[in-house]
């Protein structure tokens, strides 16, 4: 609110609603910590407020149930949920009125009511306005075919598609024959991506595989399953040799080597490592180049003399990062016609501002 | 004050218990022998320290009224719906049907109180939540009950050595503590002397585990059948106010007393 508030006083007035608060008192079992009745939206949170970003917290989840001794599954046991309860009112007006009337007469929610549990004790009410929240990020999505993408970064691509197709010092070659790869350059980057002490040397791409290689591994991999093959053997044997083969011969142009990966059948088969069976090497090497196209559209990558490099970022703290660039804009809105006080206004503002840790933009409210 | 008020009936059984073992709070990963945590009290700034559900106060009437039911000789429902085994054995004792399995036609006393998965039950327990004594500084509250909470560490060690063949502690609590009975539908006589003898005949089963061991005695001290008028509304900042008015019916336990098992008899 603190953001856009000159906007939000204008609409205040239309778009008032009711919101009732009340503590949990012994844990709700539910399934999901939101849900409707009477189309009203309930939420347990751990708090009753939202947060910067819009959302209502997530509140703490425990198990209720009967337990039975080596089996802890549902449905012997069942989630519940602690905190406080939010219920959200669509409107302010007389009907809502009556549904929150409703509610106050309820003492407890969810299964197990009889037996104690979903105990709740209503503490107040509100008339809020509601807030904007901040949409979620985007999921990263596997693209069909490659763009039209520089050609340093097409070999940096075409780096990442053959990096573990042949023998390192950590492991061996992933379907087990090593690729006969023609560029020196990239042979030499795909052979040293596991050995150490090599960031410095002249081959540029070591750093990015590595940095790729690292990130994507760790994106996919959540559940252990473990195999004693890279691939599922009870389906039919691979011949191995002649799939090398044929990625040998695709390697003249990265957008074959791309869709002979993404559609091959037999590529599909093959997992990333052998502890973590569930993720499969096509998905491990798309991911990766996937990630190093969208970093270089967000310019985290940038060309120099023919070769992609890491553009060092500072690390993030949002006292340091966040509060000078806001304040810069405000004073110059603000001071743009004087030119010659200019200087020690802003030196003034910005002291004043800093000492007194006042939230990050209250000035804009008397701008508009 | 515009507000709701709901008015019902409710038992209020006051008991006092030196040592009693109700623990299975089935957290995973967690111990089985431990309290169920309902969280650190120190998050909500009421400075109690930690909170626990007294579990099985429901099943523990319940075995009570199977109890007293096969002492006069009727058939009820058991607390299982589970006839026998995967292999066949039988796991119905004499005396009794499977849960539910009498409704709707000739329904049992305890299936018109405690109901079962076809029907709902006339009774509502209120939980029963503890804060340790020592944590509480004095502090009293409606909501929490401050006992006596500590840990018994259970040893034993192999003869003339010292390998330990057991070694783990068993929450427990001690002191006086209330349970509260809702009832959500008016009670006949009948059922009413059932509820309360079976709530009389509990201490001779004991609350919790390792009963036989010490554990889980009560000594009932009062128990009251109250008329309650509840109701809640709010002041100008919108804050929720509630009200509790009761009244004692102490002639109406009477009634139901005598009416119990002189119907079982006719």
């Amino acid at each position: 609110m603190e953001r856009n508030g000159g906007r939000d006083e204008s609409m205040a007035s239309s778009s008032k609603r009711l919101r009732l608060i009340g503590e949990v008192i012994t844990p709700i079992v539910v399934n999901s910590p939101f849900f409707y009745i009477k189309g009203c939206k309930i939420t347990v949170t751990k708090e009753p407020r939202e947060n910067e970003r819009g959302y209502l917290p997530y509140p703490k989840k425990s198990h209720y149930g009967k337990l039975i001794k080596g089996v802890r599954k549902a449905p012997t046991i069942r989630k519940c949920f602690q905190g406080f309860i939010v219920v959200d009112f669509p409107r302010n007006n007389n009907q809502a009125r009556e549904k929150l009337q409703w509610f106050l007469s309820l003492e407890g929610l969810g299964a197990h009511q009889n037996n104690g549990m979903g105990k709740i004790k209503w503490v107040e009410k509100k008339e809020i306005i509601p807030r904007r929240k901040q949409p979620l990020e985007k999921k990263l999505k596997i693209r069909k075919g490659l763009g039209h993408h520089p050609k340093p970064l097409q070999t940096a691509i075409k780096a990442l598609l053959l990096h573990d197709f042949v023998h390192t010092e950590k492991h061996d070659s992933k379907i087990y024959q090593e690729v006969e790869i023609t560029s020196s350059f990239i042979r030499e980057a795909c052979k040293k991506h596991h050995t150490n002490g090599e960031e410095r040397s002249n081959n540029w791409l070591i750093p990015i595989i590595k940095k790729y290689d690292g990130i994507a591994s760790f994106l996919s991999r959540r559940i252990p399953r473990k195999e004693e093959r890279r691939y599922d053997y009870e389906n039919g044997e691979i011949d191995c040799k002649k799939l090398a083969e044929e990625i040998a011969t695709k390697q003249h142009s990265v957008y074959v080597l791309y869709n002979y990966i993404y559609y091959n059948k037999t590529m599909a088969r093959f997992y990333e490592t052998i502890t973590f069976a569930n993720n499969k090497l096509k998905t491990h090497l798309l991911l990766a180049v996937n990630l190093l196209i969208n970093d270089f559209k967000k310019g985290k990558l940038t060309l120099e003399n023919n070769r992609v490099k890491i553009v060092s970022q500072p690390t993030r703290d949002k006292g340091e990062t966040e509060k000078p660039i806001s304040e810069s804009k405000v004073l110059k809105r603000i001071y743009s016609a004087k030119k010659g006080v200019e200087k020690q206004t802003t030196t003034l503002q910005e002291r004043s501002v800093r000492d007194e840790n006042r939230p990050r933009n209250t000035e804009k409210n008397h701008l508009r | 004050m515009t507000g709701i008020s709901r008015k019902f009936k409710r038992i209020i059984i006051l008991a006092q218990t030196p040592i009693s073992k109700t623990g299975n709070g089935p957290a995973v990963g967690g111990k089985v022998n431990n309290l169920l945590l309902l969280g650190n009290g120190s998050e909500k700034d009421n400075g109690n320290g930690k909170r626990y559900l007294v579990k099985g106060i429901r099943g523990w009437i319940n075995h009570a009224m199977m109890a007293i039911a096969k002492e006069e000789g009727k058939e009820v429902c058991h607390t299982s719906d589970k006839i026998e085994t995967q292999k066949g054995e039988n796991l119905l004792p004499e005396g009794f049907h499977a849960n539910g399995k009498c409704y709707p036609e000739k329904e049992c006393i305890k299936h018109r109180l405690m109901g079962s998965i076809v029907k709902q039950s006339k009774l509502k327990f209120e939980p029963v939540i503890i804060v340790s004594e020592a944590n509480s500084r004095g502090k009293r509250e409606t909501i929490t009950q401050a006992v006596h909470i500590a840990t018994e560490r259970r040893n034993a060690l192999k003869s003339k050595s010292k390998f330990s063949i057991q070694d783990f502690g068993e929450r427990y609590f001690s002191r006086e503590l209330t349970i509260k009975i809702e009832l959500l539908e008016e009670l006949t006589r009948e059922e009413l002397g059932f509820l309360l003898k079976a709530i009389l005949y509990a201490p001779e089963l004991g609350l919790g585990a390792s009963v036989n061991n010490g554990g889980g005695r009560v000594q009932l001290k009062q128990i009251t059948l109250q008329e309650v008028v509840r109701s809640r509304g709010f002041d100008k900042q919108g804050k929720v106010i509630e009200e509790e008015k009761t009244r004692n019916l102490w002639k109406e336990m009477e009634e139901g007393m005598k009416a119990w098992p002189a119907a079982a008899n006719a």
